[in-house]
């Protein structure tokens, strides 16, 4: 019996990596998306963050290291979005592939430049972040360079791979050109628009198709917004008439709404991430909504 | 070709420009650790400890009815090196006296799966010897663990062995081993030199649903005690059995409701010459989070010592505890804890004002 026990915990203890597709772990859904896009069926993904929780704060569940445990590669947002779990996660996991400086271990923050990148910080200002806002995801425009740093390390990680993910990246990135100059074409009435956002997380977006976030309602990020600073931007907007404010499906819709209507501007609540919502399983029904939520605003006038 | 060497040297020379992020001594800063400190100040009705019959010392810190520093912790932590990591936190109870209370190199590379921590730590032994004061769901620890661990509960130096296991679910076993003479069942004088206690800890934790999760943990730790008797010290062995756990519920969006139950036994058991001893603890937790600030919840502990030929080695208690913890930001928390004390025919009250602030780098939360 105990020599079945030993030999049963020596198999464990020696069993090596399964070999075949690459196993890849991708802490927010988009990414997670992504991974999906460049690598097929070469692949096998799993995503830490559900599309309907908050990036900040995911809990760093045992189960999460175990399966980074046996990741080939590791893919994140960067930008300390993932500050306060992810550190835990690749602790526990104790697998060296996936460690900082490792080709396993992939941070997509580092080939975007970074907006909002603070002067000066202090946690006065909220929970800022020190290397920039981190929330590029949103930008579409992004996803071909993306696309492209996640392919380099598919092929640098599976050679073998190297035409699979050079095909799947060249027929996602003319596909994504095509949708880009549509979803621009679309939102091109924003151009120049003053907007008012709930969270800090859409200034990528502002960027690209040209609009402009000129006041938050959560004023400070992560920290609930002051009864003071409501008032003053209810003010704000009723006097500069600043048609639209923008939160994303994370924020309950209660708040928002009730603060709009006293404002007398409209709303769009906006898909957060893949999988925020029914339907939006991709990134291209992810931004296909979110621009379509934007372009029926501006229909409305 | 001159282009690029003088393109080279001009990147170089910006490059040392935005180096030049030291000190006025040329020492860089770039490599200095992670830095946070936490303070811990409470009010204190007092109530329970003086009813206590001036048991308050073992309970607060030394702290008795007032406005008092409960605990100030300072934590650095970097890698040394590719290799490893280091962590060191130093911890002062009240206004003074300061004591290493966490210091050890924990080693990032080894293979199968394998973790490797050794220097002084708290050990992993349940759900709650592993918290830190700050991190505690309440003002104060389980009675119950006071009196079967010791104020410090189970810590000091000691070498783990850490083990995740490739089944298909989350399955870590630690081992700890630690030098009698160090540890808290060598504090005695005449605790044995050059021998070594163990503990053994096997945690699973299963995925019952996309939200909710079953964490499950069993732990054994032998080691020895030595126990007075008519100023004559008998020497034994005492064994530890611990089962925990904790079922969590976590809802989505950013306000995300949260509830959790939580549980822990613990007996303890004191082989002597003459006759053996078993002392038993429990608790039973919950708690939910109302909205994004605030938190309610609730605990009952119980400490059951062994009573035997007409004379009990303690005195048997349960406590209650209500919390209602505000916390309007990750750094900083306010909790109101309101608790009751029964021991054996007689009950006592107290409340606990807590202050929970952090400053420095961003605290990463366990789960």
């Amino acid at each position: 019996m105990e020599i079945k026990i030993i030999a049963l915990l020596a198999l464990l203890l020696l069993q090596g990596p399964a070999y075949g597709e690459l196993k890849i772990v991708a802490t927010l859904a988009e990414l997670g998306a992504l991974v999906e896009e460049v690598g097929g069926d070469r692949v096998s993904v799993s995503t830490l963050a559900r599309g309907d929780e908050d990036p900040h704060a995911i809990a760093a569940k045992p189960s999460h290291s175990r399966r980074m445990s046996r990741a080939d590669l590791l893919v994140y947002n960067g930008l300390e979005l993932e500050i306060g779990w992810l550190p835990l996660l690749i602790e526990g996991a104790r697998n060296p592939r996936i460690l900082e400086d490792n080709p396993g271990h992939l941070n997509l923050a580092e080939i975007i430049e970074p907006l909002e990148v603070p002067i000066h910080v202090d946690r006065n200002q909220g929970d800022v972040h020190p290397d920039g806002n981190p929330h590029y995801t949103v930008d579409p425009g992004l996803y071909p360079d993306l696309a492209r740093a996640l392919s380099e390390r598919l092929t640098l990680l599976d050679p073998e791979g190297k035409s699979h993910y050079a095909e799947r990246l060249a027929a996602f990135t003319s596909r994504w050109q095509t949708h880009m100059e549509d979803w621009q074409r679309r939102l091109e009435r924003m151009a120049g628009l003053n907007v008012v956002a709930y969270h800090s997380q859409w200034a990528y977006s502002a960027k690209r198709f040209g609009f402009k976030i000129v006041d938050h309602v959560e004023n400070q990020p992560g920290i609930p917004p002051s009864p003071r600073h409501i008032k003053a931007l209810q003010k704000r907007i009723e006097r500069e008439e600043i048609p639209l404010l923008i939160y994303s499906d994370l924020i309950h819709p209660e708040t928002p709404e009730r603060f709009a209507k006293r404002a007398g501007c409209k709303t769009v609540m906006l898909p957060q991430a893949v999988g925020s919502r029914k339907g939006v399983d991709d990134l291209t029904t992810w931004f296909e909504l979110w621009v379509s939520l934007l372009e029926d605003a501006m229909k409305e006038g | 070709m001159r282009i690029t060497i003088l393109m080279l040297a001009a990147m170089l020379a910006i490059a040392s420009t935005a180096m030049a992020s030291s000190t006025s001594t040329g020492i860089s800063r770039d490599f200095n650790p992670a830095i946070s400190a936490n303070s811990l100040i409470l009010y204190s009705s007092g109530l329970l400890a003086e009813e206590e019959g001036g048991e308050e010392h073992e309970h607060n810190h030394g702290l008795g009815a007032g406005l008092f520093i409960q605990e100030s912790e300072l934590q650095l932590s970097a890698n040394v090196d590719p290799y490893s990591k280091a962590v060191l936190t130093l911890a002062m109870h009240g206004t003074s006296g300061i004591e290493l209370e966490e210091g050890f190199i924990q080693l990032r590379r080894l293979p199968a799966q394998l973790g490797l921590r050794v220097g002084t730590f708290l050990w992993e032994f349940g759900k709650h010897n592993s918290l830190h004061t700050h991190q505690y769901p309440f003002v104060e620890r389980p009675h119950a663990w006071d009196e079967l661990l010791g104020e410090h509960g189970l810590s000091g130096v000691a070498l783990e062995l850490s083990w995740l296991s490739p089944l298909p679910w989350y399955a870590e076993l630690s081992g700890t081993a630690f030098p009698l003479n160090h540890s808290v069942y060598g504090d005695h004088a005449d605790a044995p030199e050059n021998e070594w206690g163990s503990s053994l800890r096997i945690r699973q934790l299963f995925e019952l649903s996309e939200r909710s999760t079953l964490d499950i943990g069993v732990n054994w730790l032998s080691g020895q005690v030595a126990h007075e008797h008519d100023e004559l010290i008998e020497k034994g062995d005492r064994n530890l059995m611990a089962f925990d756990f904790t079922w969590r519920w976590i809802g989505s969006g950013a306000s995300a409701r949260q509830m959790e139950v939580q549980g822990e036994w613990i007996r303890r058991s004191d082989s002597l010459p003459d006759e053996k001893i078993d002392h038993d603890g429990w608790y039973l937790a919950a708690g939910i989070k109302l909205s994004r600030r605030f938190w309610l919840g609730g605990r009952h502990d119980v400490f059951s010592p062994q009573v035997e030929e007409g004379h009990a080695h303690s005195v048997e208690s349960a406590t209650d505890a209500l919390s209602l913890a505000f916390v309007p930001s990750e750094f900083q928390a306010w909790r109101l804890d309101l608790m009751q004390r029964n021991i054996g025919d007689e009950s006592f009250k107290g409340l606990r004002l807590q202050a929970n602030f952090t400053i420095g780098s961003h605290p990463a939360h366990r789960y």
